[in-house]
Formats: structure tokens, C-alpha cells, sequence
């Protein structure tokens, strides 16, 4: 007969209703602070931690990442494009144009990912 | 009425509830409480599916981390349920003799319950029995018991 109970762990210290168990065995890999679940069976204790925490903040820090990128750098990269543009001859004029057009369409591809790491986030379980 | 003791943990199956109503009287309690589909002692009705290092179990703390019925978590901590204080103590502590009569095919016992951790002559503790109480002759009938 099983039993599961919430826990925490804390330098690889397992708390469960506030008293600290011994002869656990952590499952999870990391050495963070972190909230799971103890499985006591008969007489032995595991501890596995909740990933959703660690994935949710990945994906903060990646669309973070992406939204810094898209604000950072296409813009500048496009008005120094249209500066080049309107500086040069016919070709490269065309050919500054052509870059801008993909920085464009790369910065879409940009916010098409921020969206759906927001959509993959809300659905975390 | 059906008895069943349980590494100390006591089980009570009327066939009706009168049975279980009187027979309250000679441990001088109110009412047994109802678990599942049987009727114990109100404390050990309190007697979780666990225990955790430390936290106390009624009365006593737990001596290990362990999960199972509540007379295997009582087993695995060593303790039994003691009739007279309606608490739990140690099993280790619990020093009575029991007075059994081999009577046919059943062993006699003079009290209506058998205080687990009782010894019978220089046997190891009686933690486990089962048996039935005859409420005409306040007499409890053990059919078979099991000791360590």
C-alpha cells in the first residue's frame, strides 16, 4: 500500500508536514530548492520534484531572449538598411531593400515563436 | 460478535447494532467508531494509512516513515493499542499475562478482550488474534492467534 504526500526539498533535505525524513530517495536530478511529492511504499520514501516550475522559467527566459532580439536588433537593422538604400546606387539600393524585406520576415518568424512559447506555457500542467 | 486483532489493532464485526451498543459498556465508552466495514476503538479510528519519522501517532511518535493499514503502520512502528488507558504504547512495555483455556476447538478467555502484547506462560507476545464474543456468557471464544 502507497501513500503520496506533498514535500519539499531543500539541500537534498525532504520535508513532508514539516518533519524532515530520513532514508529518502530523491529521484529528481538538480540540486535546487524545489516543491514534488514523497511515495511512501511500505517502508520506503522517494522524492520526485515538480518539473513545471524549471520548464516555465525556461520559456520565460527564452521568449525574454527572442523579444529582446526582435526589439533590439531588427529595427536598428532595418533603418540602416534603408540609410544604405538611399545612399547607393540602383543595385545595391535593390539589394538593401532585398535584405530588409527578410529581416522583416525573419522578425515575424520571431514573433510567430513568441506566440507559440506563450500558447506552450498557459498549457503547462 | 466477530473480533479480529491486528498486530494490536483492534476490529469488532457486529451482526447487528446492538451487539456492538452493549458491548461498549465493558470498556466504558460511549459508542466504538465505524471504519469501512467495521467498528474499533474511537482512538484507533484516529490511526492514519502513514506515519513520518517524528509525528506522533495518537499519542506516541512514530518510530519510521511507512505507509499500509493502520494496524500495519501500528506493526511497523511497534506499537499496540492499550485497552485500559486507550492509548497506544509500545508493544515492548506491555508486561500482562493472558489466561487462555484450550476448550475444543477454541481457546476461553475469561475477558471479553485479550490485551495484545499479553504473554501466555513463557511464549513469545500474542499481537494477532481472532475469535468471537459470546455476549450471553461475556466470554470471548479465540479461534486462532499468533504470537512473536
Amino acid at each position: 500500500m502507497s501513500k503520496v504526500l506533498a514535500a519539499s526539498c531543500v539541500n537534498g533535505k525532504v520535508t513532508v508536514e514539516g518533519f524532515e525524513l530520513s532514508n529518502v530517495e530523491i529521484l529528481s536530478e538538480g540540486d535546487g530548492a524545489s516543491t514534488g511529492v514523497v511515495i511512501i511504499d511500505t517502508d520506503r520514501a522517494y522524492y520526485l520534484a515538480k518539473t513545471s516550475p524549471d520548464l516555465d522559467t525556461t520559456l520565460a527566459k527564452v521568449m525574454e531572449a527572442l523579444e529582446g532580439i526582435k526589439v533590439a536588433v531588427g529595427p536598428d537593422l532595418q533603418f540602416a538598411l534603408t540609410l544604405i538604400g538611399s545612399s547607393v546606387g540602383p543595385s545595391e539600393g535593390a539589394a538593401a531593400a532585398s535584405a530588409s524585406a527578410q529581416i522583416t520576415a525573419g522578425m515575424a518568424s520571431v514573433t510567430a515563436a513568441i506566440n507559440a512559447l506563450t500558447t506552450l506555457k498557459g498549457a503547462l500542467k | 460478535m466477530k473480533v479480529l486483532c491486528r498486530h494490536g489493532h483492534f476490529a469488532f464485526y457486529p451482526r447487528d447494532a446492538g451487539e456492538i451498543f452493549r458491548f461498549c459498556d465493558y470498556f466504558d465508552l460511549e459508542q466504538f467508531k465505524r471504519v469501512g466495514d467495521y467498528f474499533t476503538f474511537p482512538a484507533l479510528a484516529e490511526v492514519e494509512n502513514y506515519s513520518l519519522l517524528g509525528k506522533k501517532i495518537l499519542n506516541l511518535p512514530a518510530i519510521k516513515t511507512c505507509a499500509g493499514h493502520p494496524w500495519e503502520v501500528m506493526a511497523m512502528n511497534g506499537y499496540v493499542y492499550h485497552i485500559a488507558s486507550e492509548s497506544i504504547l509500545p508493544k515492548s512495555t506491555i508486561a500482562g499475562r493472558a489466561a487462555l483455556f484450550s476448550v475444543g476447538d477454541y481457546f476461553l478467555s475469561e475477558t471479553p478482550l485479550i490485551q495484545p502484547g499479553s504473554r501466555i506462560d513463557s511464549t513469545g507476545q500474542i499481537l494477532s488474534y481472532s475469535g468471537t464474543f459470546v455476549e450471553g456468557y461475556s466470554e470471548l471464544h479465540v479461534s486462532e492467534f499468533s504470537y512473536e
